[in-house]
């Protein structure tokens, strides 16, 4: 009898730690699953707040930095967004679609003012493909010309050059290759604006992305647009995120740029 | 003795010869010749070969070289043309002097033409005292060989192959102008047509100038003496502008004293350089032999003249001989010899005026005397020789308003005009505008014509008419402007005027290719041209630009088509052209496309719209700050600032600048209209003629009035109507600043602007950056956006 007493008290110790193991677990399951959602809520309350902080860079023109959790007002939520015209050596456009263009402030643009910046420039300059990568973009749908626009804000048009590797544009002065040395200086009266505007005849052309290097040394593209870096931290898990977002300068619609009758 | 039978058969040959008359007509009484068979006023004898022999007639008889070779006798002032084939003076039946020549030909007055008394060797009104006569027999071989010019007398030995005193060379000259030689006859059909040309000017007197012109002259010359150096004139034609050298040849010591060159020039005669003594010429005197030629005499003279100066006398003075080179005109006759000197000069001039209709007439006149009444005065001198210009009218295609046309300054900055129409016609008024700037505020036009206006203290631009009475090439047209400083600049364009301006541009006539294209030449018609743009068109396009076009206006198509070619304006598009993109596979631009000639012509190249209007509205009102207004009045309009009209119905009107003057200078602003923007301004053609920089865009139709030519700013539009009221205009447009359109067009600019003159583009656009897109880079454009989360 006694044997089987000790036997009973055996299995229920065992059935007591088992289900004291599985609670415990449930517990620590419970309190981590309350752990992970207060961070994602965190981050998403920082994600939403670096996109305030865009935003408000986007409307504030003359912004340098912004504090984020000041606009916000939220006790839990703080960061910064800066905004930083940056000069390169080197600028690559976004995505220009067929029958698009894309304008290149060469001496640059004055957001608060609205203007473009006055100023010469005399830099070699090359125009690469960044997109299509493809080097037999011409045999396929990817096939496409540029036609480069240089623009004087005091005198208007003072220069034309065709990229047109393909070919498929008719004639061929003025006509430069992609990467070929383009030199500013021969340009008169000095050009303030460059206009590259993607002709491809292909309805399933994808677009184009072109490099524009300055190819004097040392010398580098005023900036081409706002860089707005957005950094923000939410609750107590201080989860950060951070946004990043170039808005070019104003771009002339090349349906409201090229003519048509 | 063999020479006496020789000799005698020889002259019982020419006798018989001599007695068969080639037509004779009814002689009720012969006065004439040993062969009796003169004249008596309505008669005329034809003879094969000299057959008058006998002693000349008491009055009128002489005879004159037919072409053929034969002679005809008829009696005094029978000759109105020296030129076969002869004619009478005498209206049939008619006796005594012939109808038209009056009291002015008597022998009296001293006609210098008719030579007195005895005018052109007869005898006038009055006749010479009995037992005289003025009448030689000069060619009559044999016969009556003298004649002593201007006076009557007692005939001189007639008598058959008596030789006859030395005759005195007689001076005479020969005078030819530019131009294409021709004969009266030719002359007066080119010339005469319009406004009475020379038909009108032939005063008898001047008939007998041509009467007694260069036969008479030159035939007394070839037989070693002849009559008396009257007047003598040549024909020439050109088109509406002649330059070259009038040439003078003076003849056997021709003292030239006066010369008039039809224009401007009348004194002294330039100084004549001395050719060469004449060879001698004439022949011996008396009998039929000792053939001489005048032919020969002037090959000797022409060689030289040739060799010394380049000229070319030997045809015209033998046209005017009315030789062929292989005539004899006559055998020495009378004796002498003809001597003398050749000297010869040039004068320079420029005909290119006409008398406001289709010709002009000019007369260039040398003499000896003193010209005293002017060049048509019968009473000016006695020995002379002229010669004629008619002009046609010019056909050529010259604008004044072109930059080719200036002569000296023209800088609109200071002093400059421009004309309306550029090509002004004779008798119609023409609208002068005359501009200046920087204080240059006095005006004197001189027109060219004479004519000259002054405008002290005059606004600018100063729109003064003027009527040109004669149209012509090469009109300076100067303008003076000064200002209170006395500083003076001037302009000076060169004009044509035209006859008429409706079609002065002799296009060619489009013909078919005859082999082995099937299809057409272009047919040139109204067009369209651009400047400084791209250019792309959702259809075909028909714009065939005409050779030899000319600019739209001269102060904004100034873009060149050509590099190295500033005044060819032939192209479609101008200046710093880009690319044309037309959905089409056939294009054809005509003269030129651009300097560049870039073209994608493809039928399946479909315009990607990344952005049209509608979709810009949605962008300004998701991204831009912009203004809600209800109607363009100007205090709704901002500066800088995007306005957004949703006009119900949806559209607007706009009839003056109410718009762009709210706007002010350098300032810019975008209207946004969701509607159809019409433009239909009450009292003037320019829409924004200050341009000021206004970008229009349209989500509907822009609806243009045929009367506006005129449009500044940016348009942006669905479609466009380019003359809403009308099917078609002759009424150009220009837009300055930019239109483009986000559908195919229901019509394009040339479908509807035609202008009248083909040359010029019915429509022209220009791409104007600095003036329409700078102001408003911040209100027409979109931004581009590059998104990235730097941590997840």
């Amino acid at each position: 009898m006694k044997n089987q007493a000790g036997q009973v008290l055996l299995i229920v110790i065992l059935l007591s730690t088992v289900l004291l193991t599985v609670g415990l677990s449930l517990i620590d399951i419970t309190a981590l699953d309350n752990k992970v959602t207060k961070i994602q809520e965190d981050a998403s309350k920082a994600r939403a707040a670096a996109e305030a902080g865009i935003e408000a860079a986007l409307n504030d023109v003359s912004a340098e930095s912004i504090d984020i959790g000041q606009i916000l007002a939220d006790s839990t939520i703080s960061g910064t967004t800066t905004i930083e015209l940056i000069e390169e050596n080197a600028f690559t456009t976004p995505i220009i679609s067929k029958d698009g263009q894309f304008t290149f402030y060469l001496t640059g643009y004055n957001p608060q003012t609205k203007t473009i910046t006055a100023g010469t420039v005399d830099d070699d300059m090359t125009i690469e493909r960044v997109l299509p990568t493809s080097a037999g973009y011409c045999s396929g749908d990817q096939a496409f010309a540029v036609e480069v626009t240089f623009i004087s804000a005091s005198t208007g048009v003072v220069g034309r050059y065709m990229i047109d590797e393909c070919p498929l544009i008719e004639g061929s002065t003025d006509e430069y290759a992609f990467g070929a040395i383009i030199p500013t200086s021969s340009i008169s009266p000095e050009p303030n604006v460059m206009i590259m505007r993607v002709i491809a005849p292909s309805n399933d052309f994808d677009g184009a992305r072109l490099r524009i290097t300055n190819s004097t040394e040392g010398a580098q593209w005023p900036a081409q647009g706002r860089t707005i870096i957005a950094t923000a931290q939410a609750g107590a898990s201080n989860v950060t995120k951070k946004i990043k977002l170039f808005q070019s300068f104003p771009q002339f619609p090349a349906e409201f740029f090229v003519t048509s009758n | 003795m063999k020479g006496i039978v020789l000799c005698f058969i020889s002259l019982t040959f020419l006798f018989l010869l001599s007695s068969i008359p080639v037509q004779a007509q009814s002689c009720t009484s012969t006065v004439c010749y040993k062969d009796g068979c003169g004249p008596d006023g309505n008669t005329q004898y034809e003879y094969t070969q000299r057959t008058c022999t006998g002693a000349p007639g008491p009055l009128g008889a002489c005879a004159y070289s037919l072409q053929s070779g034969a002679y005809r006798a008829y009696r005094t002032y029978t000759t109105l043309n020296q030129n076969t084939p002869l004619g009478w003076g005498c209206g049939a039946g008619q006796c005594g002097d012939p109808a038209g020549f009056g009291v002015e030909d008597s022998c009296s007055g001293g006609n210098p033409l008719e030579g007195g008394e005895c005018a052109g060797g007869f005898p006038r009104a009055g006749g010479c005292p009995a037992g005289q006569y003025c009448q030689g027999c000069d060619m009559y071989a044999g016969e009556c060989c003298n004649f002593v010019p201007g006076a009557c007398q007692v005939v001189l030995g007639c008598s058959g192959g008596s030789p006859t005193p030395t005759p005195t060379p007689q001076p005479s000259c020969t005078l030819s102008c530019p131009g294409t030689e021709v004969s009266e006859s030719e002359f007066n059909n080119a010339t005469g047509g319009a406004g009475g040309g020379l038909g009108q000017r032939n005063t008898p007197s001047e008939k007998g100038v041509v009467a007694g012109a260069s036969s008479s002259r030159l035939l007394a010359q070839g037989v070693g003496g002849g009559l008396p150096g009257t007047t003598t004139t040549q024909y020439y034609l050109g088109e509406s502008v002649l330059s070259g050298n009038i040439t003078f040849l003076g003849e056997s010591g021709f003292t030239c004293q006066e010369f008039v060159d039809g224009i401007l020039y009348q004194g002294p005669c330039p100084s004549p350089t001395l050719i060469t003594p004449t060879p001698p010429g004439g022949g011996g005197g008396g009998a039929i032999g000792g053939v001489t030629t005048v032919r020969d005499s002037f090959d000797a003279g022409s060689f030289f003249l040739k060799l010394l100066s380049n000229l070319s006398f030997f045809k015209p003075i033998r046209d005017v001989l009315g030789l062929s080179t292989s005539q004899t005109l006559v055998q020495g006759v009378g004796g002498g010899e003809e001597s003398g000197s050749l000297s010869t000069w040039q004068h320079p001039v420029t005909y290119e005026y006409l008398d406001g209709s289709n010709t002009k007439v000019y007369t260039a006149l040398a003499s000896s005397g003193e010209i005293i009444g002017g060049i048509d005065d019968p009473k000016s001198n006695s020995q002379s020789c002229s010669c004629k210009v008619g002009l046609s009218c010019p056909l050529s295609v010259t604008d004044i308003n072109d930059p080719g046309s200036i002569v000296e300054g023209c800088d609109d900055q200071y002093c400059d005009f421009s004309v309306d129409p550029s090509r002004p016609q004779a008798g119609i008024p023409a609208q002068f505008t005359l501009m200046n700037n920087n204080g240059f505020r006095n005006f004197t036009i001189d027109y060219g014509d004479g004519q000259t206006e002054s405008y002290p203290n005059a606004e600018s631009p100063l729109i003064v008419p003027h009527i040109y009475a004669n149209a012509g090439a090469g009109q300076q047209i100067s303008l003076t402007c000064s200002n209170p400083g006395g500083n003076i600049k001037t302009c000076v364009r060169r004009a044509t005027i035209y006859c008429d301006n409706t079609d002065p541009y002799n296009l060619p006539t489009p013909t078919l290719s005859p082999t082995p294209s099937p299809s057409p030449s272009p047919t040139p018609g109204p067009w369209l041209k651009l400047k400084d743009t791209s250019f792309t068109i959702r259809s075909s396009i028909n714009n065939v630009v005409p050779a030899g076009a000319t600019q739209y206006d001269d102060t904004s198509d100034t873009g060149v088509c050509r590099v190295n070619e500033p005044t060819n304006y032939a192209c479609f598009s101008s200046g710093e052209t880009g690319s044309a993109i037309v959905k089409s596979d056939a294009v054809d631009f005509g003269a030129g496309l651009s300097q560049r000639d870039w073209l994608r012509k493809d039928a399946n190249y479909v315009i990607n719209t990344l952005l049209t209007p509608s979709s810009f509205i949605s962008y300004v009102k998701a991204r831009k700050d912009y203004a809600t207004i209800t109607s363009l009045t100007q205090d709704q309009i901002q500066s800088n600032m995007i306005h957004l009209l949703q006009p119900d119905p949806p559209i607007v009107i706009i009839t003056d600048d109410t718009v762009p003057d709210a706007i002010p200078a350098g300032a810019g602003a975008v209207i946004i209209i969701d509607g159809d923007l019409v433009i239909d301004l009450a009292s003037s053609d320019t829409f924004n003629a200050a341009n000021k920089a206004i970008a229009f865009v349209i989500n509907g139709t822009l609806e243009i009035s045929s009367q506006v030519t005129e449009l500044n700013g940016i348009f942006i539009a669905n479609d466009v109507n380019y003359a809403f009221d009308a099917a078609a205009t002759s009424n150009p447009l220009k837009i300055n600043g930019n239109i483009s359109l986000s559908q195919s067009p229901t019509q394009q600019c040339n479908d509807v602007r035609q202008r009248i003159d083909p040359l010029k583009p019915s429509c022209f656009f220009t791409f104007d950056f600095v003036n329409q897109y700078v102001p408003v880079i911040d209100l027409l454009s979109t931004r581009t956006y590059d998104w990235s989360e730097l941590t997840p």
